[in-house]
């Protein structure tokens, strides 16, 4: 009879918020962080938020706004986010057995069953836990879907007398309704800015609208899904946890030599094709990935000759599913840990920092979003080339290609925990 | 071989968040060796990983108890301090290192230099707990 009951823990404007944990002077104060190239404004604090400066912004258009109101505005330290979300995270896991992380700053987590009042103490200590571990302020919400959990986390966060914290379970009918007509159709989840406007020429405003509308229209409009998403929002379960394929953790691909290697160009060469390879496959799911690990070791079986062994990681400055941007990387790596004149028996290559290109897609492509879609189509295609006609019949050159995307990130603050020489200060 | 320690922190971290026993099918006695066999450091000053960071002390408030400028100090937020413990204060948009004292209920923030005067933290000084400070660590090269 057990229910699950979900929550949707969300950080609140999680990259303006890992940038004060180490700057606490940015608090109370109006903060934007910018996407690449420093041309749009990709995350906001409430202050910046009171202004009226919209999502996505391009700075040019607020200049006056910026100047007048003193907003203080970041470049995106994508290396920071992603170590503090991964704290978050690390956190989070302590309190469920089963949870998926969404996006760089949600996870849905399936709480375990607890009388109904209950819930909103345990979401209250996961808020303050988060907090008090990694100095990110969280709104949770909670409920027996995944959509009422969403809902209920947008409302927490909206509404100061909820403190971030709001739980459905236990609630009648006539309480949730009362929510639910406070939430404007497109924040719920999983109807695109493009659907709204169909729904609202539909007469569906808000999620209590959508909550009691006829159900066939709503399945003509948007199939199956708008049906599960209705029946959600009517309190009926559909999306288990995982509903969406995950996307994978990390992507390896290693392998051993048939003959010893000794010589860097071999090397590179394996590297390279390897790379190829994990990128390809991170591509065939929809994915990007932040970090390249790249290791080499000799035949460790051997006793009488040296055992030697070395990797090393390397973070990009942004997310990205570009094989040229991991050659480059993997590359670099390896002319750091290769060793001349030992015979090397096997090479491999692992991605990680792994995430759906939709969790990223807004963030930080957004002032490059034309541009990512054209080397996304060119990608692919050479994807499918290979597919087609075997695998390395277009590859990538090893040496000698130009930095792509020329970026500027003028207001960059440091990588406060990931590097020796950035890490904070205290008087 | 012969790796520096930023190298060998950040590939360990790597290792950790890389879930090694999904690793390990393509990776044989690797890396994985290495943190069974030999000690690890880590270990002995990071007890959370999530919570721990490391800062670089700047000034010379703390030196009667021995803290230094250029001293890296391991700051784990999870341990709500104790009286007389060492912490990293966050107290009008600065990050400070001071000691806490409790005195009945009244806090003060203590430097271990005569130079500093104790400063009171009032409910209304823009004044939290960043964390509280584990170990110090400095290179005597």
């Amino acid at each position: 009879m057990n229910q699950p009951v979900y929550a949707l823990v969300d950080c609140n404007n999680f990259f303006v918020s890992c940038e004060r944990v180490f700057q606490p002077r940015l608090r109370g104060r109006a903060v934007a962080v910018l996407s690449n190239n420093d041309g749009c404004i990709v995350a906001r604090s409430n202050e910046v938020k009171k202004l009226g400066i919209p999502m996505g912004a391009p700075l040019f258009k607020y200049k006056e706004i910026i100047r007048k109101n003193k907003v203080i505005t970041l470049s995106s330290n994508f290396t920071l986010y992603q170590d503090m979300s991964r704290r978050v995270m690390e956190v989070l896991k302590g309190f469920v057995n089963k949870m998926q992380v969404y996006s760089i700053d949600e996870a849905f987590l399936q709480l375990d069953s607890l009388s109904s009042h209950m819930y909103e103490d345990l979401g209250r200590d996961i808020k303050d836990k988060v907090y008090k571990c990694t100095g990110i302020p969280v709104s949770v919400g909670i409920a027996n879907n995944k959509t009422l959990a969403k809902i209920a986390g947008e409302r927490s966060k909206k509404n100061p007398e909820f403190d971030g914290v709001l739980s459905l379970i236990g609630k009648d009918q006539d309480q949730v309704d009362l929510i639910l007509e406070k939430i404007p159709i497109g924040d719920v989840w999983g109807v695109g800015f493009r659907s709204v406007g169909k729904f609202e020429a539909m007469g569906i405003e808000t999620a209590k609208d959508f909550k009691y509308f006829d159900t066939r229209s709503i399945t003509r409009l948007r199939g199956i899904v708008g049906y599960r998403m209705q029946q959600e929002i009517r309190g009926i379960p559909c999306f288990a946890l995982h509903t969406l394929p995950e996307a994978r953790k990390s992507i390896a691909c290693t392998r051993s030599f048939g003959k010893k290697i000794s010589e860097i160009n071999e090397l590179r060469e394996a590297i390279t094709s390897y790379v190829s390879t994990a990128c390809e496959k991170l591509r065939r799911q929809r994915s990007v990935a932040t970090t390249i690990y790249v290791f080499i070791h000799t035949n460790w079986h051997q006793q009488y000759e040296k055992y030697y062994s070395n990797g090393i990681s390397i973070s990009l400055n942004n997310a990205s599913f570009d094989t040229r941007d991991f050659v480059k990387a993997a590359l670099e790596g390896l002319d750091k840990i290769y060793v001349p004149g030992l015979a090397y028996k096997k090479a491999g290559i692992f991605l990680s920092g792994i995430m759906p290109y939709s969790s990223v897609q807004m963030n930080l492509f957004l002032h490059n979003e034309n541009r990512w879609r054209r080397e996304l189509r060119v990608l692919k295609q050479i994807d499918k080339l290979n597919q087609k006609w075997g695998h390395g019949t277009l590859r990538i050159g090893s040496e000698g290609f130009n930095k792509k995307w020329f970026m500027k990130r003028e207001k960059l603050s440091p990588r406060f925990t990931t590097r020796w020489e950035e890490i904070p200060r205290v008087r | 071989m012969v790796i520096s320690t930023d190298q060998a922190m950040k590939r360990i971290e790597n290792l950790n968040s890389l879930n090694l026993t999904k690793a390990n099918a393509g990776f044989p006695g690797t890396a994985d060796d290495l943190i069974e066999t030999s000690l690890d450091l880590n270990r002995y000053i990071i007890n959370k990983p999530s919570s721990t960071f490391f800062m670089r002390v700047d000034g010379e408030s703390m030196i009667d108890a021995g803290i230094f400028p250029g001293d890296m100090i391991v700051v784990d937020r999870s341990i709500s301090p104790s009286n007389q413990d060492t912490i990293v204060a966050s107290l009008s948009g600065s990050l400070l290192i001071k000691k806490l004292k409790f005195i009945g209920s009244k806090k003060f923030l203590l430097s271990e230099n005569n130079k500093f005067p104790p400063i009171r933290v009032d409910i209304r000084d823009d004044f939290e707990v960043w964390g509280t400070v584990t170990h110090l660590i400095r290179s005597l090269l």
